[in-house]
């Protein structure tokens, strides 16, 4: 089959362009300059509240299927932030588009991004849409939002199906459970065997 | 301190589709055989239609982080430029665990044809192209082919036409798995052009046999394990046999680094890293290296010596040279729920049964514009991968690159969801061999362990767009006979990864070959290569059965050795 494995379907090139047209967001910590922590220990609130808008703006909850806030994509999303199995630097560059969003906020209004009203705050991402870096970013972050639509339950999003349901989409059996899903299964990768017999199966 | 291993009559470094029919040959015959796989052993019961685990992570294929290649394309000025696929994202790895690859094939089962096996005699040269015959004929695999129908399972039906290559049995030991309606439509497109389109054959059980299960139509079958050993993988088909003898010993997570020779050009040892990166080694009377192509290039590149400066098996150069892989491309078209009737849509729409048709009028035809005989190749038909993540990510650029979201972005993709079905086609023609096509060692770029990776330059000859293209042409002719919209194909020179061969080619010349016609090193008298290394060409279907073929052939000339 010749498109057999379609994966990582971004290009680290272009994130990296991304990176570099920003500028002097590559060197801002993982925390920027928000001390207030979210309830997940892996964004701070102001990023939450970017990541939490940026993906109702991706797919907006217009009550045309299911929202994102009943997808539990935003939980997702922080599953694949805390995976160490992630390239860093791929998780980290989700995190600068936060940071991104909010920087780009104070640069044309002065305030952060939350503070905005909503009709800026959706003015501001389609303006960054149109920019290399804020288009790959977004990309990104649609993609995130479409792993976690179509994602088994298993993972926590997608609860009973719903999406599934939606899309009138067959999942395919057997389904994963605990025993054999992501992460769990890398731990076979570690598996100090030598195997001479069936029974040991 | 390094740890040896008892020493064996045979140590396969491998375990995919071109080491299967050794491990599962010479185990059955007594002889004490161990396997040396890098990546782990996944148990039927880890294979799920998970798509983040088989699709979106690293779990088959190693991590870039850890282990990546350097491809080697042109630039836009005429150089040759190396990126590692880290920074690219572009991953070359396939399955990396017991069975290899051939856990997440997709089973399209095709034999090469007699011309394939004397590309030269039969079309001549090409400039540019390293074109040889193969030193064996298509007579001499056929009873391997045969061979894999019944040990590996292969199902689908024989149909007369005018490029079927002779048999020895009139028909495949399993029929054929059930089709959607659309192999009909095709069918009926194929007699309104007057075109030879056939059954694909699979290997696919469409019946049980011993303790593997028939299919059971589980719609994710490309890129995902199967669940119930319907797929005729190395690992369920020929291993869990070979491990019922008592004879075989297999151990996971062992990354081969070195061969070491024993100063009189004869293998002692393979050294590897084990699952806690420690030094071990194994000894053995005999060797057989099938690491899928590129490694083994790789693995014999970075196996140099006093005897081997070179690397292995390597003392007159052709180590990695006229690489090759399956050349051609896709297309597709759709088919609208407006055009149909309610039953014929829901005919349409069932999951999980096959498409299995292919194309094999034009596997040779004449040039429009030379008249002269030309080998073309084979379209395949499939619907497109149910794959919901990747099916839904791939509709969000429109067709300007511009990115889609929002509303309307939902209303199209709930629209593609439940009103669209696409069918595909993928077409394969040969990859010519040439000079800008090999594989060598990155001297900047190191794997997890330290050691190079593997630099695949992957030039192509233009002979092979210019196949393709008209194979492209007669496949979208289908379509629109079968009345399908939006079609479209794109044919180009990006190697397909999961469909590579060459590197070691055989033949009878030992300046121009690496291996002999038993695939046995001309170097290195205890070296056998038996993945899709060995192939000087490589037809116009995929590779996998030939691989195994060839694999049982290679089977009975070390048995025969060793009996002697």
């Amino acid at each position: 089959m010749k498109e057999l494995v379609v994966k990582k379907t971004h290009s680290r090139r272009r994130f990296l362009t991304g990176i570099i047209g920003v500028g002097i967001a590559i060197n801002l910590p993982v925390a920027y300059s928000c001390n207030n922590t979210g309830d997940d220990n892996i964004l701070t609130a102001r990023q939450k509240e970017i990541a939490i808008f940026t993906m109702n703006f991706l797919w907006p909850d217009d009550k045309y299927g299911p929202s994102i806030k009943e997808t539990k994509t935003y939980e997702y999303l922080i599953w694949m932030l805390s995976d160490k199995n992630i390239d860093p630097e791929e998780n980290q560059y989700i995190i600068n588009g936060l940071n991104w969003v909010d920087e780009t906020s104070t640069e044309d209004y002065q305030i952060h991004f939350e503070k905005l009203p909503k009709r800026k705050m959706y003015k501001l991402l389609s303006k960054i849409s149109n920019l290399e870096w804020g288009e790959s970013w977004l990309s990104k972050m649609l993609s995130i939002v479409l792993e976690a639509m179509f994602a088994d339950p298993v993972y926590g999003s997608n609860p009973n199906g719903i999406v599934w349901k939606w899309f009138d989409h067959n999942p395919g059996q057997p389904r994963p459970d605990n025993n054999n899903k992501y992460p769990v299964i890398l731990n076979r990768k570690k598996e100090k065997i030598i195997i001479t017999s069936m029974k040991q199966l | 301190m390094p740890k040896s291993i008892k020493k064996y009559d045979i140590c396969i470094i491998g375990s995919g589709a071109g080491a299967g029919p050794v491990i599962y040959e010479l185990s059955k015959a007594g002889y004490s055989v161990v396997v040396l796989e890098k990546g782990p052993w996944y148990r039927t019961g880890d294979f799920t239609k998970d798509e983040v685990t088989a699709v979106r992570r690293s779990v088959y294929t190693p991590n870039l982080l850890d282990e990546r290649h350097v491809i080697e394309d042109v630039d836009s000025n005429g150089n040759w430029i190396g990126r590692n696929t880290y920074d690219t994202g572009n991953d070359f790895w396939n399955g990396n665990c017991i069975g290899g690859s051939s856990n997440f094939m997709s089973g399209y089962f095709q034999r090469f044809k007699p011309v394939d096996f004397r590309l030269l005699s039969e079309f001549g040269e090409i400039e540019g192209a390293n074109i040889v015959d193969w030193p064996i004929s298509y007579e001499e695999m056929e009873p391997y082919y045969t061979k894999v129908e019944n040990i590996v399972g292969v199902s689908g039906k024989i149909v007369q036409h005018k490029h079927l290559e002779p048999r020895s049995t009139p028909d495949f030991p399993y029929p054929p798995l059930s089709e959607n309606i659309v192999s009909s439509w095709i069918d009926n497109a194929a007699r309104k052009l007057d075109i030879d389109i056939i059954p694909m054959p699979r290997a696919i059980l469409s019946q049980p046999k011993g303790d593997r299960n028939a299919c059971v139509y589980s719609n994710y079958c490309g890129s995902y394990g199967c669940a119930s050993d319907a797929k005729g993988s190395a690992r369920v088909a020929l291993i869990h046999d070979a491990l019922k003898t008592g004879n075989c010993t297999v151990i996971p997570n062992a990354k081969v680094y070195h061969i070491e020779t024993d100063g009189n050009k004869k293998i002692s040892k393979a050294w590897f890293y084990n699952a806690e990166n420690k030094k071990e080694y194994i000894s053995a009377g005999i060797f057989v290296v099938a690491a899928q192509a590129s490694e083994t290039s790789r693995l014999l590149l970075m196996s140099r010596n006093k005897e081997f400066p070179n690397g292995l098996s390597n003392n007159h150069g052709q180590v990695g040279k006229n690489f090759i892989f399956s050349a051609g491309g896709v297309g597709g078209g759709e088919f609208h729920i407006n055009d149909f009737s309610k039953d014929d849509w829901q005919a349409l729409s069932i999951p999980g049964v096959f498409v299995n048709r292919t194309m094999h009028e034009y596997y040779q035809f004449k040039d429009p514009e030379t008249g002269k005989k030309q080998k073309g190749g084979t379209v395949d038909f499939l619907f497109e991968h149910a794959n919901a993540m990747t099916k839904s990510i791939n509709q969000k650029w429109d067709d300007y690159g511009n990115l889609k979201y929002g509303s309307n972005f939902k209303k199209m993709l709930k629209r593609y969801f439940t009103g669209v079905k696409k069918l595909k086609f993928e077409v394969f023609v040969d990859w010519l061999p040439t000079d800008n096509c090999f594989v060598s060692l990155d001297n900047k770029v190191k794997d997890k362990w330290g050691d190079p990776v593997a630099k695949i330059r992957i030039g192509n000859h233009p002979h092979d767009l210019k196949v393709g293209k008209f194979l492209a042409s007669k496949g979208e002719k289908v379509l629109e006979t079968m009345g399908a919209k939006n079609i479209y194909s794109s044919i180009s020179g990006a190697p397909p990864s999961n469909l590579q061969a060459g590197g070691c080619r055989f033949g009878n010349d030992p300046y121009k070959s690496v291996l002999d016609k038993d695939c046995k090193s001309h170097e290195v008298d205890n070296l056998y290569i038996t993945d899709g290394s060995f192939m000087p060409t490589g037809g116009s279907v995929t590779y996998t059965w030939t691989i195994y073929a060839n694999s049982f052939r290679v089977a009975d000339k070390i048995l025969s050795r060793l009996s002697s």
